[in-house]
């Protein structure tokens, strides 16, 4: 039998602890997939509720895309961290799937690009684009769904060795597709649902802080919000299942008490995301619940990263049988400190500008 | 050989990332100079009461932060990714050594991107002092970025210590790392220059325009002072090898390098003469023709600077194939290449298939600079070689042109790549040889 052609370690070795790569992988990866989230289903649903609610569906929708670049700006660069750590963690897996689906891999930016270049435009110009902002949000919303569809199969192709060799062409000019991977289709299904859902639950809390303002359309933006984040996470439930059934007995064993802390995490985003669906259904009947839409928020957070962990404990038992031996670490401790300490100033400046900016009425 | 090759047609994987390199930096050194140039033209127009001033540092905010944070943020994670896709084992190597000092950047680039937003859309919602605040942070932050980045590209070239001692501060305080900051500052500063030029010929109101023009050019003095001396020390700080190839080492080169400088005199000079003197006269197209001028000192630049490099990746460590210079020492000569290639579909000679076998050993070992017919295209370079010579050639290949990485693999493997390439030239389309019809 051939062996695999998975290439060897970087002989440089990892320097830091694993675990610190991994916990920031997860940290940052999460609060990627928030504001990827936010981004696409906020502009899904702010496209879907236009012209809905006796107005409220279009101040939901002006309100969306007026903050939409910050959301793609945020996305962009939470990216960065998670596929930094990837390539030292999984270099030999990344590399190979990508340089095996190069142009599909490479075209990512033209589709990220052109979609934040229409949401920049459609923020300057939104006097003379609003009348077409139904049009422009469902191509950033195509776009996008693009972009998610190459991460998924990229991630996917990266955890299967055994089909890359026939993705390597004689010349390889990259421009083939792996649409045949196990797990593909609910893998981005579960991912792209999320987007909808994840941004419901936020309009519905953005509804509850208009209501406590005042202002008249809180009421139908909650409902609005609250609804789609309710009936896309019964429906993440099915197709979670399918998701994680569609993997290798010994792999969702993993997370059905195979693994310790891939069950823990998984248990945990199950516990969190009830509990959260139940603090959102308050919402939905009860239209003054900003308390319960928040501590909702916090449990749907709260899953969020429970299941980015779970996500990235799949990856590990995916690859297990090829990681042996390839994480021979030198720890870098005084540049780990020092990127610890800008990281806490780093944080902190952003902090500070934020309170200045939004702690303050407008003076104008 | 330890990863998969992606073969570009005609483009091929140094002129892709040659393409989204340039951009990048002609972007991202605006994105450092012109947080800069922002802020203190907003601290000039409060302080001499200018309102117009301030609605023009306004508009020139919002253009600011489409380009830098669209253009600016995609163009930087595209060359991340061409990088990636061309050279996986060097991407690796940068990744490996530095991920700390990456890790430190992104710290910037978030304070940055934050500040940036920030920026451009609290104009009327905080007081003057804040904005400004928010002003420096964005102009710091961005800078920093760079200190960092600077000492990941720099290593590249000079190396330094690093290649003796192992240590990461020999690696990232190298030789030309204080030089090459330098000049990135001073472009920086001559771009965000450049670039308010472009915005300022836009305005209508004839006094404001002259003033910000002239204003403007002024931020191209220090480049234009300083630029010649930091640029004398650069050279000085690069290897013997690295100057000799863009001092008349490699004509191309030699070529590229003196129209960098061409280049920049021709822009300051024109910046002084037609924008700074004659302001009245500075319309939008010849903005348009200053930052074309601009992209094309950029490009030459970057190119001749990359260019130089060769024959390796990172200079001493890994050629620009991929191969480590140790690991090509510790192969005893002869030794398979195809049969350690983890990708290679053949791992012999099989007898009948030396092109094939010829065709691997290329993308192995040439694709990472070559194409066959495109960018740098190997049909032409080698057109009216005989199969002898070619073979002959190969071996002797570091000798003979020092900007060539040594050739290993065994000698069926040297004479399959040497038939591969002269069946090639005669495919040629580009032959040079005359036919003389009667």
């Amino acid at each position: 039998m051939t062996p695999l052609p998975i290439p060897s370690a970087d002989p440089l070795g990892i320097p830091g602890p694993v675990w610190l790569m991994q916990a920031l992988s997860c940290l940052t990866l999460f609060l990627h997939f928030l504001a990827a989230h936010l981004a696409l289903g906020g502009t899904l649903l702010a496209v879907l509720a236009r012209g809905r609610g006796d107005g409220a569906g279009d101040r939901l929708a002006a309100w969306h895309f007026r903050i939409l670049p910050v959301f793609i700006a945020a996305a962009v660069t939470l990216a960065i961290p998670p596929l930094l750590f990837l390539q030292v963690l999984y270099g030999p897996f990344f590399y190979s799937a990508s340089v095996l689906t190069a142009a599909p891999w490479f075209s990512l930016l033209f589709l990220m690009g052109a979609g934040y270049l229409l949401a920049y435009l459609l923020n300057f110009q939104w006097d003379s684009w609003k009348a077409r902002a139904g049009w422009v949000g469902g191509a950033i919303v195509l776009l996008f769904s693009g972009v998610t569809l190459i991460l998924t199969s990229l991630t996917l192709l990266s955890l299967h060795p055994d089909r890359w060799s026939a993705l390597y062409g004689d010349p390889h000019l990259g421009l083939k597709w792996d649409g045949g991977l196990p797990t593909l289709l609910p893998r981005y299904l579960h991912l792209w649902l999320a987007a909808p859902a994840v941004a419901g639950a936020f309009f519905a809390l953005v509804g509850q802080g208009w209501i406590r303002k005042g202002l008249r359309e809180g009421d139908w933006v909650a409902q609005y919000g609250a609804a789609w984040f309710l009936s896309v996470t019964l429906v993440q439930f099915g197709v979670g299942t399918w998701f994680l059934l569609s993997h290798p007995r010994d792999i969702w064993m993993g997370v059905m008490g195979g693994d310790l802390a891939a069950t823990g995490a998984f248990m945990t985003a199950m516990g969190a995301i009830l509990v959260s669906m139940v603090l959102y259904g308050v919402g939905l009947f009860k239209l003054r619940a900003y308390g319960w839409t928040w501590a909702g928020w916090i449990g749907l957070l709260v899953t969020l990263v429970s299941m980015t962990a779970v996500r990235l404990h799949l990856r590990d038992l995916d690859l297990k049988p090829y990681l042996e031996g390839m994480w021979i670490t030198h720890d870098q401790w005084g540049f780990i400190t020092i990127f610890l300490a800008l990281l806490v100033a780093g944080f902190g400046t952003v902090g500070w500008m934020l309170v200045k900016v939004f702690g303050k009425k407008p003076t104008a | 050989m330890n990863y998969p090759v992606w073969e570009i047609p005609q483009l091929g994987g140094g002129m892709l990332i040659g393409m989204v390199a340039i951009f990048h930096v002609f972007i991202s050194h605006f994105a450092v100079g012109g947080g800069l140039f922002l802020v203190l033209t907003e601290r000039k127009a409060y302080r001499e009461r200018n309102d117009v001033l301030l609605a023009y540092v306004k508009s020139h905010s919002k253009f600011f932060a489409l380009l830098t944070l669209v253009f600016g943020a995609l163009s930087g994670v595209g060359i991340w990714f061409s990088i990636g896709l061309v050279s996986p084992p060097g991407t690796s190597a940068l990744i490996h050594l530095f991920v700390w000092g990456w890790a430190a950047e992104w710290v910037f680039f978030l304070v940055e991107i934050t500040a940036a937003l920030l920026y451009y859309t609290t104009w009327d919602r905080l007081d003057r002092r804040t904005h400004e605040a928010i002003g420096w942070i964005y102009a710091l932050s961005a800078w920093m970025s760079l200190v960092i980045i600077n000492g990941i590209l720099s290593f590249m070239l000079t190396p330094g210590g690093w290649l003796e001692d192992g240590s990461i501060l020999s690696a990232f305080f190298n030789p030309s790392y204080l030089p090459s900051l330098i000049i990135r500052t001073l472009v920086c500063l001559a771009l965000a220059g450049l670039y308010a030029m472009g915005t300022a010929s836009l305005l209508k109101q004839q006094d404001l325009r002259e003033n910000l023009i002239r204003y403007s050019a002024r931020w191209l003095m220090p480049a234009f002072l300083l630029l010649p001396f930091a640029g004398a020390w650069y050279v000085a700080s690069i290897p013997p090898l690295a100057r000799q190839i863009s001092m008349g080492g490699a004509a191309a080169v030699t070529l590229f390098a003196v129209g960098s400088v061409a280049f920049s005199i021709l822009l300051f000079v024109f910046a002084y003469l037609l924008a700074y003197r004659h302001p009245r006269g500075f319309s939008p197209a010849l903005a348009a023709l200053f930052l074309v001028l601009g992209l094309m000192t950029t490009g030459v630049t970057e190119w001749v600077r990359e260019a130089v490099r060769k024959p390796y990746l990172i200079y001493g460590y890994m050629y620009s194939n991929g191969m480590r210079a140790k690991d090509l020492q510790a192969m005893p000569t002869g030794e398979s290449l195809l049969a350690a290639s983890k990708w290679s579909h053949l791992k012999t000679v099989p007898s009948g298939q030396e092109p094939a076998a010829g065709h691997e050993v290329f993308r192995i070992q040439c694709a990472a600079c070559h194409t066959l017919r495109g960018y740098n295209g190997i049909a032409l370079l080698v057109d009216g070689w005989d199969e002898d010579l070619l073979a002959d050639q190969i071996q002797h290949l570091d000798m003979l042109k020092g900007f060539m990485p040594p050739f290993k693999g065994s000698n069926p493997e040297r004479l399959a790549l040497a038939k591969y390439l002269f069946n090639l030239e005669k495919r040629s389309p580009v032959s040079t040889t005359l036919e003389v019809k009667p």
